[in-house]
């Protein structure tokens, strides 16, 4: 065989395993495209035209991180933030929202995007554009010429200020409109915050508060002084974010007790919290039926009731969102939920119709019907070129890309929230005997803020003269807790993917508080 | 022909368009109704409407609403229809869809589930497409789930069913935004049909 003709067979065996590599490739739906990026090359997945989102983003330096559960990915760098998200088209980016043109996608747990993620998201994160010749499958990212403008928001913060009492301790929360600093000092008569790189817009100039350990809020200049309602309080101050917030915690100092030398180990801490939120509270009443009998007494009394019940099915902390009569707002009872690392959230309601037959139990999850599309139009509104200062715009946080970051997370949940509100209304219709209105789905602001299964029972109509009776009773309080109980313990054991908790813990307490 | 005769046909045919116009204006509605009601979702009149004594009311000057009450019952939401006097602009129209709905059912076995200490402060048609209804409640007022659901599905989708191109109601309590009405429905976003409270 001559040179040329050996030649010839070579490129025939090269170009059919090429091909056969290819037809391999395109068979399982997978290619790889390189990036180059600052003079080196990264191989990229690509799979159905779509290209590995987290390749990309480590290829330009970023780091990525990813929920399990959800599958969202968040990839930082140089004080910048992208979170994309399997499913959906709407890419939030610091404080902007950016629609791409078709919803990224897993593929065997691992998330692929279109080109115009890259080009419109990605790439200008990193301040870079990039082209994409399709022939080569190259990616050509180059740094973009657009000057930056660094620094942090340097105008005066709002605040805001809500006040929480969970026994023992009270929590007052200071909402900022942006990230500042600020120096805690404990004074006799309560703590003070004093904001020291940016000036405040106060709310007030003192507000007082019907609170067990805080009496009043006030502001002076730059500081705000929480006012401890008697002496020998003590109080600390951390900062939160998603929103930027001041937590002041105020409780009572405990004297050590004396350590006795027998003295048994504290039992293990269980790994599973679950929040149950008693409904209404304070100056909002709730409901109120034809006896007088006020909605938020039956959730207080019943939420006690579900507290204690269910550490005897299913190991874990329970902790209370209200345990006194106090009014709490509906963001703050899942902010708190939130917080606490929730594995469920449960919310407890009596029911009112102007129907006088209405009657019976039902159980509520989120509906995100209204919200999607709502979500969609602020993408729209929002898809404007980014970061071309090179900052966040604004310094307050954008609802909508709130919402969209929240839908990301919570729309994984709503099957398991769908699960447990089955169980739950199932456990009620043969434990508590209450006619079975099924589960439901409804906008409710107490679900909203959740970012874990969450369901809103409504246990009875207090509105119905015959269930308002049964609602007073302890006998039919006791039997619900018992329902509810066991419906979490039924949620856990079939939870797929997820060790169950269950197992009774003789001598479990709830923990109705931190 | 010459440009002149060109010239002086072409005034003649402005002229006659011109009278044409003037003769065939429109004579009997007031100034408000000059202008055509583009929000209405007008449904024709099912059958001729009889004229009542002393009534100026006629057919061309009404419209017909859907409205939504609930069953005695379950409180489940059902529609009822009704001609209503055609009002003279978005406002008045959204205040009179309020009003109605205020006012109650007509179909035996329905009631009304907007409370006396529920009033409409204004209405508004947003130029986006969004109508904002500003509630005047009573801060006495409690609610439990499925009356505050019942309130808000009525006013929301009574309002969308009937407004024309738009989908969004937004909901303030006393002239500002709240969280809900009684601690339960999110007012926070604007709200678009509430399926689930129609019966089925």
């Amino acid at each position: 065989m001559s040179i040329q003709s050996s030649r010839a067979v070579g490129a025939c065996l090269a170009a059919s395993l090429v091909l056969a590599f290819a037809m391999l490739g395109s068979a399982a739906g997978q290619q790889t495209a390189t990036l180059v990026w600052r003079g080196e090359s990264f191989p990229i997945a690509v799979a159905g035209g779509d290209f590995n989102v987290g390749d990309a983003a480590r290829a330009l330096g970023f780091t990525v991180s990813r929920d399990t559960t959800t599958g969202v990915l968040s990839i930082t760098g140089d004080g910048h933030r992208l979170v994309a998200g399997p499913g959906t088209s709407q890419v939030p980016v610091d404080q902007r929202i950016v629609e791409i043109s078709k919803p990224m996608r897993s593929v065997q747990g691992v998330l692929y995007a279109p080109a115009d993620f890259f080009e419109r998201a990605l790439f200008p994160l990193g301040k870079a554009t990039g082209t994409y010749d399709a022939t080569k499958r190259v990616w050509t990212v180059v740094e973009s010429r657009v000057a930056t403008a660094g620094g942090v928001p340097s105008g005066p913060v709002s605040v805001d200020v809500a006040v929480v009492h969970v026994a023992p301790t009270t929590q007052v929360v200071m909402r900022e409109s942006g990230a500042a600093r600020f120096e805690p000092r404990l004074i006799e008569s309560g703590l003070q915050v004093r904001w020291v790189d940016r000036k405040v817009t106060a709310p007030f100039a003192e507000r007082r508060f019907d609170d067990p350990l805080v009496a009043a809020v006030r502001f002076e200049g730059d500081t705000a002084t929480v006012v401890f309602r008697e002496s020998g309080l003590t109080a600390r101050a951390y900062p939160l974010t998603a929103p930027d917030r001041v937590v002041v915690e105020v409780g009572r100092l405990v004297e050590a007790p004396p350590i006795e030398p027998a003295a048994p180990p504290p039992p293990p801490v269980p790994a599973l919290t679950i929040v149950v939120d008693p409904g209404h509270g304070g100056a909002e009443i709730g409901a109120i039926g034809p006896g007088g009998l006020q909605e938020k007494e039956v959730t207080l009394q019943i939420a006690r009731r579900v507290a204690a019940a269910i550490p005897r099915v299913v190991s874990s902390r329970v902790v209370l969102t209200r345990d006194s009569d106090s009014a709490i707002s509906l963001d703050d009872r899942t902010s708190l939920a939130n917080h606490e690392k929730a594995g469920l959230f449960l919310s407890l309601h009596a029911n009112s119709s102007r129907a006088a037959g209405a009657h019976g139990s039902e159980t509520y999850y989120l509906s995100l019907e209204s919200s999607d599309r709502l979500a969609s139009e602020a993408a729209r509104r929002e898809n404007q070129p980014i970061l071309g200062t090179g900052q966040a715009t604004g310094s307050a946080t954008n609802p909508d890309l709130d919402f969209i970051l929240w839908d990301l997370a919570q729309s994984a949940h709503l099957n398991e929230s769908s699960r447990l509100a089955e169980a739950i209304q199932n456990k009620l219709n043969v434990v508590s005997k209450t006619e079975n209105r099924g589960i439901k789905q409804a906008p409710f602001r107490v679900l909203a803020g959740a970012t874990m299964p969450a369901v809103l029972v409504e246990v009875g109509f207090i509105s119905h003269p015959e269930e308002e009776k049964q609602l007073r009773s302890a006998t039919f309080q006791e039997s619900v807790a018992d329902a509810i109980a066991k419906a979490v313990g039924e949620f856990f054991v079939k939870r797929p993917g997820a060790a169950p908790v269950a197992g009774p813990t003789p001598g479990a307490t709830p923990s109705p508080a931190r | 022909m010459s440009r002149r005769a060109a010239a002086l046909l072409l005034v003649a045919m402005a002229v006659a368009v011109g009278v044409l116009l003037l003769v065939n204006r429109p004579s009997s509605t007031g100034p408000q109704f000059r202008r055509r009601l583009t929000f209405l979702r007008v449904s024709p009149a099912a059958g001729p409407v009889t004229p009542q004594p002393g009534s100026r009311t006629t057919p061309a000057e009404s419209v017909r609403v859907t409205l939504f009450f609930a069953d005695s019952t379950e409180g489940k939401l059902h529609p009822e229809e009704r001609d209503i006097a055609k009002p003279a602009g978005a406002e008045a129209y959204l205040r009179a869809l309020f009003e109605e709905l205020s006012r109650g059912p007509a179909r035996p076995g329905l009631i009304g589930v907007i409370p006396q200490r529920i009033q409409l402060r204004n209405g508004f048609l947003m130029p986006t497409g969004e109508v904002v209804l500003d509630l005047a409640v009573d801060s006495s007022l409690s609610f439990g789930s499925d009356e505050e659901l019942s309130i808000v599905a009525a006013l929301v989708d009574t309002t969308l069913q009937n407004v024309a191109n738009t989908q969004r109601v937004r909901v303030l309590v006393n002239g500002e935004p709240a969280e809900s009405l009684g601690g339960h429905v999110d007012l926070t976003r604007p709200l678009s049909f509430l399926r689930d409270q129609l019966a089925r």
